[in-house]
């Protein structure tokens, strides 16, 4: 009891991160099926970016950021003297090929999916 | 029930709700005039000019290519709070998205091929306008 009570100060203590933007937001599920690129802009919005590729087809990318972690400050009478956090961006998106025909042909995701956590350099944390 | 009032008031007191809107000006843009396969690269810069960046001044690249012009709208809305009197732990809560975003692609001839233009409000995603290739 007394352990778990430690644990949760120390997670409160550490404050809650989370940002989102853009394909990360809302993360909705990617159209299957021989869609066209009409109807997944209808699902997904706008693509980040369009280009033809080089043997006909068109690819399609959707790309956000997640960012997840915890962060404190130490400050006095207004002045902030330290601010230490340690937070992990990923980016999440999803690819989507299409065919000549205008119709999905292949789609995966696209990034580190979940952000990896690891100790940021001092000034970098947000 | 003292001690549960001051709490929420202190909790209250470092609350932080705030909306940034940025280049809303992309709701205005007037895309009707646009013809697929005859509208050209540099009409379409003339009346509509250069998308702007989102974020920092080196996002602009991003926007503008020899294939491509993309308007982007974005809406953030944060929430912060901020509790404690010397160590303050944050909780920060943030989402991001694009409110309007205007998409127009060009051909190797610099003549539109496709205009999109897409609206989020909520989390819906509603469908504008779609000319062109794929319609």
């Amino acid at each position: 009891m007394r352990a778990a009570l430690l644990a949760l100060a120390l997670a409160a203590g550490a404050g809650c991160i989370s940002e989102r933007m853009g394909y990360a937001v809302a993360e909705e599920a990617a159209p299957t099926g021989p869609v066209t690129l009409r109807e997944a802009v209808a699902a997904l919005g706008n693509p980040t970016s369009v280009r033809d590729l080089p043997g006909g087809g068109t690819e399609a990318v959707w790309a956000g950021t997640a960012t997840e972690g915890g962060a404190f400050a130490v400050s006095f009478w207004g002045i902030q003297f330290v601010r230490l956090g340690r937070t992990a961006t990923a980016v999440r998106g999803r690819r989507l090929l299409f065919g000549a025909d205008g119709r999905l042909s292949g789609s995966w995701p696209v990034g580190e999916g979940e952000p990896k956590w690891g100790v940021l350099p001092f000034g970098s944390a947000r | 029930m003292r001690a549960a009032w001051l709490l929420a008031v202190a909790l209250c007191a470092g609350c932080s709700f705030s909306r940034v809107r940025t280049n809303p000006e992309v709701a205005e843009l007037e895309t009707g005039w646009i013809v697929p396969g005859q509208t050209t690269f540099r009409e379409v810069a003339e009346r509509l000019g250069m998308p702007p960046p989102v974020g920092r001044a080196d996002d602009a690249p991003a926007y503008v290519s020899a294939e491509a012009l993309h308007w982007l709208s974005t809406d953030t809305k944060t929430f912060e709070l901020k509790v404690g009197y010397i160590v303050s732990p944050i909780f920060r809560w943030s989402r991001t998205v694009a409110a309007d975003d205007v998409l127009i692609r060009f051909d190797e001839a610099g003549r539109v091929r496709q205009v999109s233009r897409t609206r989020r409000r909520g989390g819906a995603v509603e469908v504008l306008d779609f000319r062109g290739e794929g319609a």
